[in-house]
């Protein structure tokens, strides 16, 4: 029951959001100023992200957990400071959602030799798992008829 | 399409009798160059003794935007002719340019009001200052600290495909 679901990452000047849609799919940008309930001015500062100053609407975008202090328009420069003192970059390569990310982009980019390389490695795995469980039940099950 | 903004000035060809006939300047909003003269012949054939085949277009020009990085809040004041009649109206929009707000209104109209494009004359537009702003809904995105959640989000393909 969400009766006490509390909102925790908002639409505001200044959150820094991934965008999940278009030609800057998975790169991180700034809000900075809001349109309307469905549009943001957005940019990543186009010497840091590589997103330059657009209206974006909030169906293209994932809110990320962090914010910088900034002011409505900030200039290019006050979000580059704010980035970096907050550690952005680093914080976000800790998350899962951005790990996740790159493990399905090497995974999309994998050729056929690295898919067989990779159905090599899990039968492996899968070996040494069996045999492993295999003894473990033997030992139990010597233990039982004891 | 995308709208332009055009200031476009003509008068009447001098004849005989008026040697220096009056100038005018409208500010015209359509798709191209082309498309603006026509709709200055239109609109000004409307409001003066003018018409394309006795007169002459002695400017065009295209306005562009002053600030296009920065949000503002535009009123449109507009005339247009409803199915029993004809109406003006003042509507906002927040945008970056006057031209997307102009194009915000011909979508609003259509939509709340089946309005078609040809039934629509924009008698002005401005920039208005969020102290003068007058609907609700813009009302609401001055606050510079305004903030809100994301409810319902629908998971979405990263592309068409």
């Amino acid at each position: 029951f969400f009766l006490n679901m509390v909102f925790t990452k908002f639409v505001e000047i200044g959150r820094v959001c991934m965008i999940n849609y278009g030609k800057d799919e998975g790169r991180l940008c700034t809000i900075i100023d809001i349109v309307d309930q469905n549009k943001a001015l957005v940019k990543g500062p186009k010497k840091l992200m590589k997103v330059s100053i657009q209206i974006i609407p909030f169906k293209r975008l994932n809110l990320t957990k962090f914010k910088l202090d900034i002011e409505k328009n900030a200039s290019d420069d006050d979000i580059i400071t704010k980035f970096k003192e907050g550690k952005i970059m680093n914080k976000w390569m800790k998350q899962s959602v951005y790990k996740k990310r790159v493990k399905h982009e090497i995974k999309r980019k994998t050729n056929d030799f690295g898919r067989f390389k990779l159905m090599n490695a899990k039968i492996a795995k899968s070996k040494l798992v069996s045999s492993k469980m295999k003894k473990m039940s033997t030992k139990s099950s010597v233990g039982k008829k004891k | 399409m995308r709208l332009h903004h055009y200031q476009i000035v003509g008068r009447k060809q001098p004849t005989e009798h008026e040697a220096e006939p009056p100038v005018f300047k409208m500010r015209v909003f359509a798709e191209n160059k082309v498309r603006a003269i026509s709709k200055f012949w239109y609109l000004i054939h409307q409001m003066k003794k003018m018409k394309k085949t006795t007169g002459e277009i002695l400017d065009v020009r295209e306005i562009f935007e002053k600030n296009p990085t920065v949000i503002e809040n535009y009123g449109i004041w507009l005339r247009y002719d409803s199915r029993s009649g004809t109406h003006n109206m003042y509507r906002e929009y927040r945008d970056l340019l006057l031209t997307g707000a102009v194009e915000q209104m011909y979508c609003d109209m259509a939509g709340r009001h089946r309005c078609r494009p040809r039934s629509i004359k924009i008698i002005r537009t401005g920039i208005i200052k969020p102290e003068d702003v007058k609907r609700k809904n813009m009302l609401q995105f001055q606050d510079p600290k305004v903030k809100f959640p994301l409810a319902h989000r629908i998971a979405r393909p990263p592309n068409k495909q």
